[in-house]
């Protein structure tokens, strides 16, 4: 085991290595439209470009920057995107992290007790009324967009009916836990935990549907235990084994921006940033969040497969010699 | 009883103890109401550096933050303005005859501006700065901070964005230029049109890196022509397949023949009119090759710049050759500026500010490869107020915060701000990049104002809160006019040759029911039928139109009669046939054949509804006018998505497109440019640098180019400028030319860009009606009928309703 997830680790840092050349590679073929003032003398955009070091070749950019990456972990500093001239990119993004974490993780703390609730539910009542409601409902949170039922949620709720604020308030005036904050990012909250619960609902009723209708919940029966003791014992656990990667999945999701939502609601956060970096070319803040991203790929990848381990013994890793 | 006498006593001390903390030039008091203006805008800032800023969203903080020395403002009747001193204490004072050879050498003013016997005039400029301005923490504003704030803008090792506010136009400060580029690489360009900056030589080499670029930014570099050739991503094309013709790139050819030099044995060619062409040719495989062929089109016509040494360094303050501007007292400076200028050119280039306090811009440099730049701007700690407001909260793509800055001087001095002046305390501005949710949280009363898109205008464009907002840019179809691009573009049975036609032209120009478009297509634009409207100003210091000038009415007259809408369907279909008959007749190889269609090629920027909508009235105009013509059902507009339309025009790769101009009010001889440089207009085949255009000057014909012509009426020295001419010939100069455009027809002007917007019932503007150059006043001039918390209480009881 241990083996294996050393040999797990390695390999994530030869892919994550492999991918940042090829993002390196890519976004500095795109031409980047370096600011140029009117009047501009004849040199100037030359002169600018040799600062930036942007008139080097390829692989001596590259170098330039692994040297800085490797040395002193530095990643460049923002031009263009993030709201922050000349900041280091590691500081622009770590400051729009929170907010994007704190709208998911509300999203997560709702989605996934709820969405278990009604796949359980769902699974009990397989083909009754209930059951048939439940499927319904999670056909249309599946089918209907985020961003479409942000828009619903803030025209009813916020326009409508004036319930809640059209945006997120500022943290910089209310801080992260006044009511004030809390209450502004219900609905953005909801606008995401649609999808996230009708997931959960989904998967945990077709699993545990699977599970109650196994022959070993017969016998569990058979030997005197009451459908709900079997039920939780026996069919909950067994059906968690696909159900948990997922919510560990999830858990690591928190930390990637949706870019409608957060535009809807006015939430500081990360997605903005991201695609920001790409219209301006912002070479320094795209390659950052990327492998941002690609990183939390990785370790979620390697974290949802170690996890069977632990959630069923029998399930083991490395494929070491019988 | 005791306990609440006791508590308010205490609160009130507290008060009054607050109010003494709160600095000796506070006027206001808690009880005071207040009066926030709440807004949102859609993007964030990215900088307010002065030196750095670059977009409107950038330059949001600053317009209320800061000052300039001199300031645009109502006049006594409010429908005109004026320029009055602001944080300068008086007007400039032109001691430019105190100036002496010795003096305009060391600062840099031009020979021609020099004038032996103290006659020289507009070059030397004292400036008295107010003593009472300050920081917003309370520390003076003196003349040390404006001589180092100008160094710093300035400054080589920063290259910073706004250096060229100082270093070029009208105004510039002598050897502002030469400080900004000192110890830069120096480069010269080399392309048709182009113009080395080098003695006038062009050279060009095979061996030497090459910086290749666009006027608007830099594409690709970095690279010799042979770095290419040889050992990089495209050497097998250079080598065996230039572009797809299975023989190699000319240029690699030329280059292995070693006339030229070889690897081992660089050389510099010198550029001849013999070799340009050829070496055009190279330069541009180069384009066909490294850069998408397609894409590489539009690359036609770029700069390509190769190193050619550095510029010399020198020192800011210099005993020989020093930057035009002196501290010349404590609160006086002195500036040169390298040509002669009025004193109103002066005043409204320095109605904005470079000041930046000392110790948050160096507490906050940053090295960017070899340049050294500073996050001063970015962060509420990072930035120092002195305007009317201060900066009080910032929080990246959220909020902005401004309030009531009370160190400014303003609030003591009833000569700069008046009774009914800055009512509003707060500015309160959101991001929020969404139109439809600020749109919602006006009508709930969340926003002060809100801007309207077309789709708003049906619902709201007859409230009494709709204000309209004109403003400078003219959008018009371009035609490429070029025979011998247009043969290339078109196909057998499809012909675009007729674009050549002015008749064709001219009868799409009247085809177009231009009230029409603006109201089915347009929220706040208005018909226009030439290229400025009415809000370039002619004269600068009495605010006259230049459409109401006799000049600029002739132009009108001339072009439409009183027809201002420019639509006339039936001169449009005599005009048709008439191109029609032209071009069938015609013996030019590629001219339009009976049996042949129109296709018209129009290249929008995305997919966008209203770019289908827009090129539909077109072809429906077209439709209407040519129905009972022989080129009835032969015309067809067909959309073409290009994000990089305007370069693809630029080099002949479309046939129209939409084109957008506009131009500082103040200076519509400046507009000129845009239509007669070769390097920013969008009208190909039109050929401002050859062809010619004769005026009746003072009795007197003179003919020069169109790029000559609106080269002499440049403020920066030109042979017709503000400086050197007088109102009347600059008008007819102006006027003369703008004719001659509208009459080739290159051009069809449609609708004078506009917005619309709501403002809601909390405040009132300072005018009714929009006034040139100060729009509606800004927040200098708003009255609240509501003060916040009156507004909080209006909203629980009423519903708003801005439908009427």
């Amino acid at each position: 085991m241990g083996k294996y997830v050393i040999k797990r680790i390695l390999l994530m840092f030869v892919t994550g290595f492999i991918i940042m050349t090829m993002l390196f590679m890519m976004i500095r073929l795109m031409p980047v439209e370096t600011p140029t003032p009117p009047d501009m003398p004849v040199d100037y955009v030359a002169n600018l470009r040799k600062a930036y070091g942007y008139d080097e070749p390829l692989l001596v950019q590259y170098w330039i920057f692994l040297k800085g990456l490797f040395t002193e972990f530095d990643w460049g500093l923002a031009t263009k995107a993030g709201g922050s001239a000349y900041t280091p990119v590691t500081q622009v993004c770590l400051e729009k992290l929170p907010a994007t974490m704190y709208v998911n993780l509300f999203s997560i703390i709702i989605s996934i007790p709820i969405g278990l609730g009604l796949g359980i539910f769902a699974a009990l009542k397989k083909n009754k009324w209930q059951d048939q409601v439940i499927s319904i409902l999670v056909m249309v949170a599946i089918s209907v967009p985020g961003f479409v039922v942000a828009f619903l949620l803030q025209y009813f709720f916020s326009f409508k009916l004036g319930w809640f604020d059209f945006q997120m308030a500022a943290t910089s005036r209310y801080g992260w836990f006044s009511w004030k904050t809390i209450s502004s990012v219900i609905l953005p909250v909801l606008s995401l935990s649609f999808g996230s619960i009708a997931g959960f609902t989904r998967y945990t009723r077709a699993e545990l549907t699977e599970v109650l209708t196994s022959e070993f919940m017969a016998l569990a029966r058979a030997k005197g235990l009451t459908r709900t003791q079997a039920t939780i014992h026996h069919a909950l656990r067994n059906s968690m084994v696909p159900i948990f990667p997922m919510i560990i999945g999830e858990f690591i999701s928190i930390m990637s921006g949706s870019l409608i939502v957060e535009q809807i609601f006015g939430i500081p956060g990360i997605g903005s940033v991201y695609l920001q970096s790409i219209n301006v070319r912002d070479y320094n803040v795209f390659l950052f969040l990327s492998m941002f991203y690609v990183a939390i790929g990785l370790v979620a990848g390697l974290l949802v497969d170690l996890s069977y381990g632990f959630v069923d013994p029998r399930i083991r890793m490395g494929g070491g010699k019988a | 009883m005791n306990k609440k006498l006791v508590a308010s006593t205490i609160m009130l001390c507290s008060s009054a103890l607050l109010l003494g903390a709160c600095g000796c030039n506070s006027k206001k008091d808690s009880g005071e109401k207040k009066y926030t203006y709440r807004t949102a805008v859609s993007g964030n800032p990215n900088t307010w550096n002065p030196h750095e800023w670059e977009t409107s969203d950038d330059s949001i903080i600053m317009s209320f933050t800061t000052a300039g020395l001199y300031e645009f403002v109502f006049n006594e009747n409010r429908n005109g303005y004026e320029i009055v001193p602001e944080m300068a204490a008086g007007e400039p004072v032109d001691i430019s005859s105190t100036l002496t050879k010795a003096e305009a050498a060391r600062y840099g003013v031009d020979k021609d501006a020099y004038k032996d016997g103290g006659k020289s005039t507009g070059v030397k400029w004292a400036i008295d700065l107010r003593e009472d301005a300050c920081w917003e923490d309370g520390t003076p504003i003196d003349a040390d901070t404006y001589v180092y704030s100008m160094e710093r803008i300035l400054a080589p090792e920063m290259m910073n964005y706004r250096g060229n506010s100082y270093y070029s136009g009208s105004v510039a400060l002598g050897n502002a230029y030469d400080y900004y580029v000192g110890g830069h690489e120096k480069y010269a360009n080399i392309a048709t049109g182009a113009k080395s900056d080098d003695g006038g030589k062009k050279y060009f080499s095979f061996f030497e890196p090459v910086v290749m670029s666009k006027q608007a930014g830099a594409s690709y570099e970095g690279y010799s022509l042979y770095d290419w050739y040889k050992d990089d991503l495209r050497a097998d094309e250079f080598q065996k397949n230039y572009n797809g013709t299975g023989e190699p790139a000319p240029g690699y050819l030329k280059m292995l023949s070693g006339d030229w030099g070889t690897v081992n044995n660089p050389q510099f060619i010198e550029v001849t009119s013999e070799n340009q062409k050829e070496i055009e040719e190279y330069i541009n495989e180069w384009f066909v090759a490294v850069l998408d062929s397609t894409y590489s089109k539009s690359y036609e016509g770029s700069w390509l710049f190769y190193h050619v040494g550095r510029n010399e360094k020198m020192d800011f303050d210099g005993a020989d050759k020093a930057v035009g501007i002196v501290k010349t007292g404590d609160y006086q400076i002195t500036i040169y500026t390298a040509a002669e200028t009025t004193a109103f050119d002066f005043k409204y280039n320095f109605s904005s500010n470079w000041i930046v306090k000392k110790d948050i811009y160096e507490a906050n440099y940053t090295q960017v490869g070899s340049l050294t730049k500073t996050t001063y701007g970015t962060a509420v700690d990072k930035y120092m107020s002195y305007g009317p407001y201060k900066l009080t909260d910032y929080q990246k793509d959220k909020i902005i915060h401004i309030s009531r800055n009370e160190n400014y001087f303003g609030y003591d001095d009833p000569d700069v701000i008046k009774e009914d002046e800055y009512q509003c305390t707060d500015i309160d501005i959101q991001i929020i990049p969404s139109q439809s949710t600020q749109l919602m949280m006006f009508l709930k009363g969340e926003l002060d104002d809100v801007s309207l898109q077309r789709e708003d205008v049906n619902t709201y464009g007859a409230s009494e809160r709709v204000r309209y907002s004109p403003n400078t840019y003219t959008s018009k179809v371009t035609f490429n006019t070029d025979w011998d691009k247009l043969v290339e573009r078109q196909s057998n049975g499809q012909n675009k040759t007729i674009l050549t036609n002015i008749n064709f032209r001219e009868a799409f120009f009247w085809s177009l029911n231009r009230k029409n478009f603006c109201q089915t297509l347009t929220a706040g634009s208005s018909p226009i039928v030439v290229p400025m409207n009415d809000l370039y100003v002619a004269d600068v210091t009495t605010g006259e139109s230049y459409r109401g000038t006799k000049q600029g009415k002739n132009v009108i007259e001339q072009l439409v009669g009183d027809n201002t809408n420019g639509y006339d369907v039936n001169k449009a279909h005599a005009l048709f046939q008439q191109a029609y008959d032209e071009e069938v007749s015609s013996s030019r190889a590629g001219h339009l054949k009976a049996s042949d269609d129109i296709i018209i090629e129009f290249k929008v920027y995305n997919s966008e509804d209203i770019y289908n909508r827009m090129i539909d009235f077109f072809q429906k105009s077209i439709d209407a006018a040519i129905k009972g013509t022989d080129l009835e059902d032969k015309v067809l507009i067909q959309k073409t998505v290009d994000p990089n339309y305007y370069d693809t025009m630029q080099a002949g790769g479309s046939d129209l497109i939409y084109t957008t101009w506009g131009g500082a009010q103040l200076n519509p001889y400046g507009l000129l440019d845009c239509y007669c440089d070769s390097s920013r207009m969008f009208e190909y085949g039109f050929k401002p640098d050859v062809d010619t255009l004769t005026i009746n000057i003072n009795g007197q014909n003179v003919t020069k180019t169109y790029y000559d012509w609106s080269v002499a009426l440049d403020g920066s020295g030109g042979e017709y400028s503000a400086a050197k001419a007088d109102k009347e010939t600059r008008l007819t100069i102006l006027s003369a030319v703008e004719l001659a455009l509208c009459q080739q027809y290159r051009f069809v002007s449609v609708y004078a860009r506009g917005d619309a917007y709501l403002l809601s019932y909390k405040v009132e503007e300072g005018v009714d009606e929009y006034v040139p150059v100060m729009g509606y006043g800004g927040i200098r001039y708003y009255s609240f009928n509501y003060s916040d918390a009156e507004w909080e209480e209006y909203l629980s009881t009423h519903n708003l309703d801005y439908k009427i």
